[in-house]
């Protein structure tokens, strides 16, 4: 049944790839057949996904047939060669289960709002079959039940990435982002393919799960896994690094998660890929793509609770990205940019929750960022769209009069990344921050912790201050795009390369503005003579107009799950129990679980040796009881779908998650205030110029890393090397051949009787051999 | 009855004197005439041997070669119409300009 999940959106995709151009050319209204094709792909997988996570016996229902064991669905064996076994086979465990839910959902939300973004572009049927062979990608990635195929998937995302960031093919800075995106994630994937290898070299299978004979229809396959599970914790030491045991294989891993899930220091490609479509910006690069490294380190928890060296890196560059690109999103000046460098912030906070070992908490955080960094984009997305494709927040303002459904559903965006209390992102921002709070895994040295949840509290400050200050200058405030030239340094370069890229889909939005002619009549030629007026609009006063309902639909179903997603994990801290949280429950069994200092937490050693190994780690006190103490994961031969059980946490730990609650209420309610007074009345405020220019990370890297590889691959490989020795030897041998050749051409007199006279010659000469020699019994 | 020897003797003769002509004359007729000599001194050993071996095959072979000759004889000779249109002369000396 999972097959359905993965294998609709490719045939989506290959429809519109194949027939699409045809079906476009018959007339604009045939944009409504190619995004329906490619939403119905998507629509399917959606329901067939929540049809197998939600039904009896499925990965996330929880009622009485309860369900601990993933659900396979074993397609073929892909490699077989001695003992390596990678199959393309499907498994949906809890885990899985919902990320393949809020993928095909958030996915499907965001195809529709492309129809309108996307309208009246020349190759609709390219987005849109890009758009469904990354929802294929996707899905095999999270739903492969082993790393190889993982991979496949992991490299099909960041191939359809590239697609889509270079999707406007006639744009150089488009062209040039996407291939830092793919060189990028190039250096973290040299990691993880050599983590594989060393997760093969340690177990001896690449598998998550154990497959049962039954499942596989062949043999059993066992799982990489709870082999590594089974092994004593690795120590804390650097050493350990290198040395090419767990703690290697899971900096590997990690290093891959760097890349794809733009963490310090491979952040650098996202920013810039914001030079795709916004929908793209949405989908791919805030709320599914970016989040696989997240994914890939909690599927392989059992991997990073045995080395808590790679734990503790995690945490610090988790909160290390999460300050430092919070602190450059507040300089900026593109809605997406903005957009772009909170998003790297923060997927930091859910590596700072990985770090720290609270592994439902990052997933927690994945899901409702999902939905709000989703909601945000495509809010922008319905801002730039309603804007002629302006996208300098210094050339709007007063947005909220012309945009009121964007204005209201950003604001339910707004608050939730801000942490205001009933909406998402409150329950997992706050998870995250508590438990980097009260962490006692080994991986965490005493007091690290708290400084964590320092870095991470002052990181929420600087969102909301961000966010705070772009509703403020998108929404609010005088109507600068009235202006000719808003913003003092409006840079013209930058509107002329949209106006370029969007000249067809400018003209199409002013006519909808004008004319509302979205009948077939009359549309093409409104197309021709609005044209010049979409270029004076560009530089003129624009009338910014609210989007149509298939975006603004998308932006209000996910403004409502910012607001209500949350609520399936309330901590118990704040629930009192009243509402069991739903989300730990679901997931608790699913990772596993990082091995704590001496038991209670009150001997803060720094000896940090686990007690009993991995055979039976410690759980974290406020952890639900594990019942199936075998093996800490889900997959281990005890887990018999039992629902674990909430302990009710003392009455001092209580206060204390209460009291940390309310100071991380009390930061986000400051960072707006802050933001608002800060930006109300000046939101043209000149901002730190370090923190505009990114801190010149990208002119660091071109210093310290690209322009020496470039003058190596000048001056020594192609002018040393290339020039010199391969040009050297080719055009060394074609001269001897020439030399040779012109030695042996004066045999050829050009006279007619010399050949005759030397094929005599040689007759006589064959003759004479035969004669004199080979008979020389003749001469006697 | 004239011994086989005085027929080779005649043949090595007419196929010498061909030899020669083809390699001292200049005129590309003359040369022509003089290949189709050295073809005739060689039929004329054929037949010679196939008269002393009291084998029927020589002289099937003899008409092989005339067959070739004429064929031989009409392409030679349109060539050398072709050249001679070309070049007004028959020279075959003249007809060098191929080399570098």
């Amino acid at each position: 049944m999972l097959r359905y999940i993965i294998f609709a959106p490719l045939v989506g995709a290959a429809v519109n790839w194949l027939v699409g151009r045809q079906l476009l050319r018959r007339g604009r209204t045939n944009e409504a057949l190619v995004g329906g094709i490619a939403c119905a792909a998507v629509g399917v997988s959606t329901v067939v996904a929540f049809i197998a996570a939600f039904k009896a016996g499925g990965a996330l229902h929880l009622g009485e047939a309860a369900n601990t064991q993933p659900v396979f669905d074993h397609l073929w064996t892909w490699i077989q060669v001695g003992r390596f076994r990678a199959d393309f086979g499907l498994a949906m465990d809890r885990l899985s289960g919902i990320y393949a839910c809020f993928i095909t959902f958030v996915g499907l939300l965001i195809h529709v709002f492309a129809i309108g973004y996307m309208h009246g572009d020349k190759s609709f049927y390219r987005f849109f079959a890009y758009l469904n062979l990354f929802m294929f990608m996707m899905l095999t990635l999270v739903l492969a039940d082993n790393l190889l195929l993982m991979f496949v998937g992991w490299e099909g995302v960041g191939l359809c990435s590239y697609l889509l960031i270079g999707y406007y093919i006639d744009r150089k800075e488009a062209g040039d982002a996407a291939k830092k995106a793919f060189v990028a994630n190039r250096v973290g994937d040299w990691g993880v393919v050599l983590g594989i290898m060393l997760v093969f070299a340690l177990t001896g299978s690449i598998s998550f799960f154990d497959k049962p004979a039954a499942a596989t229809g062949g043999t059993a396959v066992a799982s990489a896994l709870n082999t590594i599970a089974a092994l004593p914790v690795e120590a804390f030491s650097w050493h350990a690094l290198f040395a090419g045991g767990v703690t290697s294989a899971a900096l590997l891993l990690f290093i891959g998660a760097t890349g794809k899930s733009a963490q310090i220091p491979l952040y650098v490609w996202l920013p810039d890929a914001m030079a795709g479509p916004t929908p793209v910006s949405a989908l791919i690069h805030a709320a599914t793509m970016v989040t696989a490294g997240v994914y890939m380190v909690v599927r392989c928890s059992a991997i990073y609770t045995h080395a808590p060296t790679v734990m503790f890196i995690v945490a610090i560059i988790g909160a290390a990205t999460a300050i430092f690109a919070a602190t450059i999103g507040l300089a900026q000046n593109d809605i997406k940019k903005v957009l772009a460098y909170s998003t790297v912030s923060q997927l930091g906070y859910m590596f700072l929750a990985c770090g720290v070992g609270a592994f439902v908490a990052a997933i927690f955080h994945v899901m409702t960022h999902a939905f709000f960094k989703a909601l945000l984009f495509l809010g922008s997305g319905s801002v730039i769209h309603g804007m002629h494709h302006e996208q300098d927040m210094r050339r709007m303002g007063g947005l909220r009069k012309y945009m009121p459904v964007t204005f209201l559903t950003m604001c339910a965006g707004w608050l939730a990344i801000c942490g205001i209390v009933p909406f998402a992102g409150f329950f997992s921002k706050d998870e995250i921050l508590w438990r980097a709070w009260s962490t006692t895994a080994t991986a965490i040295p005493a007091g690290a912790g708290k400084a964590l949840w320092f870095v991470g509290a002052v990181t929420a400050l600087l969102t909301a201050v961000y966010m705070t200050r772009l509703i403020v200058m998108t929404f609010t405030g005088g109507e600068r795009f009235r202006e000719a030239h808003a913003g003092g340094q409006a840079d013209d370069a930058h509107a002329q390369a949209y106006d370029k890229g969007h000249a067809p889909h400018d003209a199409q939005h002013t006519s909808t503005a004008v004319g509302h002619d979205d009948e077939a009549h009359g549309a093409a030629h409104a197309a021709d003579d609005k044209d010049a007026h979409a270029h004076e609009a560009q530089h003129g006063p624009v009338e910014p107009h609210e989007s149509p309902w298939v975006m603004t639909v998308p932006l209000a179903v996910l403004a409502v799950l910012s607001l209500v997603g949350g609520w399936v994990g309330i901590p118990y801290a704040l629930s009192g129990g009243a509402v069991p949280n739903y989300f730990e429950r679901t997931l608790e069994p699913a990772v596993a679980h990082a091995p704590e200092r001496g038991g209670a937490a009150h001997e803060a050693t720094g000896a940090g040796q686990p007690a009993e190994g991995a055979e039976a780690p410690q759980l974290l006190s406020r952890e639900p009881q594990h019942v199936d103490g075998a093996s800490p994961l889900s997959v281990g031969e005890g887990a018999a779908g039992e629902p674990a059980h909430e302990r009710v946490p003392t009455a001092a730990e209580l206060s204390q998650e209460r009291l940390f609650t309310g100071i991380s209420l009390l930061v986000a309610v400051l960072g707006i205030s802050l933001g608002y007074l800060a930006f109300s009345k000046r939101p043209l405020r000149a901002l730190p110029r370090l923190l505009e220019e990114k801190y010149r990370v990208d002119e660091l890297y071109d210093a310290a890393i690209i322009n020496p590889i470039k003058y190596v691959s000048r001056e020594g490989l192609w002018k040393l090397f290339d020039v010199g020795v391969i040009d050297g030897l080719v055009n060394g041998l074609a001269r001897a051949t020439r030399e040779v050749g012109d030695a042996v051409r004066r045999v050829q007199f050009g006279f007619v009787r010399s050949y005759a006279a030397i094929i005599l010659l040689g007759a006589l000469a064959v003759i004479g051999y035969f004669v004199y020699a080979a008979v020389p019994h003749l001469i006697h | 009855m004239i011994p086989l020897s005085w027929y080779l003797a005649v043949s090595a003769v007419l196929f010498t004197i061909g030899v020669a002509g083809v390699i001292i004359k200049r005129n590309a007729i003359a040369m022509f005439m003089c290949i189709e000599l050295m073809l005739n001194a060689v039929n004329l050993s054929l037949v010679a041997f196939s008269s002393f071996f009291r084998d029927v095959s020589g002289q099937l072979f003899v008409f092989i070669v005339m067959t070739v000759a004429a064929a031989e004889a009409a392409v030679g000779l349109g060539i050398i119409l072709a050249v001679f249109r070309n070049r007004e002369s028959l020279d075959v000396d003249d007809a060098s300009v191929l080399k570098m």
